[in-house]
């Protein structure tokens, strides 16, 4: 069957299997910045952009994109370039294969909280596990660029 | 989950003609747990044009569609208002909000899923869920129901009450399954309490309840009935998140906890 949506603000269509789910769809097309890790609902190393809200693309149907807005991180290129200084900044990513995905989320939590406090931003990026850094580095980043935004 | 067809009716109607009528079909919500699920299917039928992704208000009740996301419901005012936000606090640590952005409220319930987050403290509300064709069920009477259920949940029906909340999720983390879920609600004279991942689903202590909401004065003695009466006739078992005699010192612990928050003990 075929989905048409919109990727990173351009119009593209795909050809899916109906139990396709969106991670699988999107690496098949060339789109290797989402990752795939635990495939199971747990990781966020898939995490992109539906329609703006962080979505788990492991999880979600492919056709269930049909007609949306996907983003990945080539969509935000500059948002992205600024939220990986602030990482790099603090040391807060080694092998980098979560940085995707924690980074589309640290975007959307900047558009849905003006002002979040800690706990708030704790609990926002809880589902984008990093097994190399520990996350305090990654807090003082998300902090610290959350801060400069203002 | 293995399916072949996918199908995406335009009205509740022909949702529940494919329904009833596409041999080996069900009804998907946020379609998180497919893959974790192992039944072979030959058709999925998706609720997603049909509207049911709203929350509505009226002056006595929140009428919650059954494909709104977790999110949304965790994060709706009117939700968060009611018992100091216990239902928004079930549905916060439920993974992460990638997660939370999909999974819906009418999948989580309609699954009956034992270790759901969800259910356990809409149980303390005595919240309504409405079918189609028309079918009106409490959340209580459904999660006992034994039938295969062969209308479509459509909405969760709770009534905007004013009461103290209480909910605590027992895990060590986010990403795991409840060790065991506690919800108590009060309101006026009376005070509900639910356990879920038990580990079986949630259920409300009737009998505890019964003794609690009879007593005059709430000493210290009569939390301790309560949660000794909690303890004896709402079934705590093992598994390998835990022992029964572990979960039973939780529930012990934390339903003295919940009602003294509620009751401002």
């Amino acid at each position: 069957m075929k989905i048409e949506l919109t990727l990173n603000g351009r119009p593209r269509s795909f050809e899916i299997e109906p139990n396709e789910y969106l991670l699988e769809t999107l690496r098949k097309n060339h789109i290797t910045s989402v990752k795939n890790g635990c495939d199971a609902s747990t990781c966020g190393v898939c995490t992109v952009l539906l329609d703006g809200k962080p979505t788990l693309s492991c999880s979600v149907l492919s056709v269930r994109a049909h007609g949306h807005e996907v983003t990945t991180v080539e969509g935000i290129a500059d948002e992205v370039d600024q939220i990986s200084d602030h990482f790099g900044h603090e040391g807060a990513d080694q092998c980098g294969f979560c940085n995707s995905g924690l980074a589309l989320t640290v975007y959307a939590l900047k558009k849905e909280y003006q002002h979040p406090t800690e706990a708030e931003i704790k609990n926002y990026i809880v589902g984008n596990l990093c097994r190399c850094s520990g996350y305090q580095a990654q807090l003082k980043a998300i902090k610290q660029y959350l801060e400069d935004q203002k | 989950m293995e399916f072949k067809h996918y199908q995406k009716p335009q009205t509740l109607s022909e949702a529940y003609q494919m329904l009833n009528e596409i041999p080996n079909s069900i009804i998907i919500g946020g379609g998180t747990w497919l893959k974790m699920s192992n039944p072979k299917v030959d058709t999925l039928i998706d609720l997603s044009d049909l509207k049911l992704d709203q929350i509505k208000e009226t002056d006595q009740t929140i009428e919650i569609g059954a494909m709104v996301t977790l999110r949304d419901y965790e994060t709706h005012k009117a939700i968060q208002k009611i018992g100091n936000g216990f239902l928004s606090e079930g549905i916060t640590h439920i993974l992460g909000v990638g997660f939370r952005n999909i999974a819906t409220i009418g999948g989580t319930i309609a699954g009956k899923y034992p270790f759901s987050d969800v259910i356990t403290p809409l149980l303390t509300l005595k919240s309504e869920l409405v079918f189609f064709p028309e079918k009106k069920m409490s959340l209580e009477d459904y999660l006992n129901s034994k039938e295969k259920m062969h209308a479509i949940l459509t909405h969760v029906i709770i009534k905007k009450e004013d009461g103290k909340g209480f909910f605590r999720k027992v895990s060590k983390t986010p990403l795991e399954f409840a060790t065991l879920n506690v919800a108590i609600f009060t309101q006026g004279k009376e005070t509900s309490i639910a356990l879920g991942a038990r580990p079986q689903g949630p259920i409300l202590a009737h009998e505890a309840m019964d003794y609690l909401n009879h007593e005059e004065k709430i000493t210290d003695d009569v939390i301790n009935k309560t949660a000794q009466l909690v303890l004896e006739h709402v079934k705590l078992g093992d598994n390998y998140q835990a022992s029964q005699a572990y979960r039973k010192e939780l529930a012990n612990a934390y339903v003295k906890r919940g009602i003294k928050e509620v009751l401002a003990v």
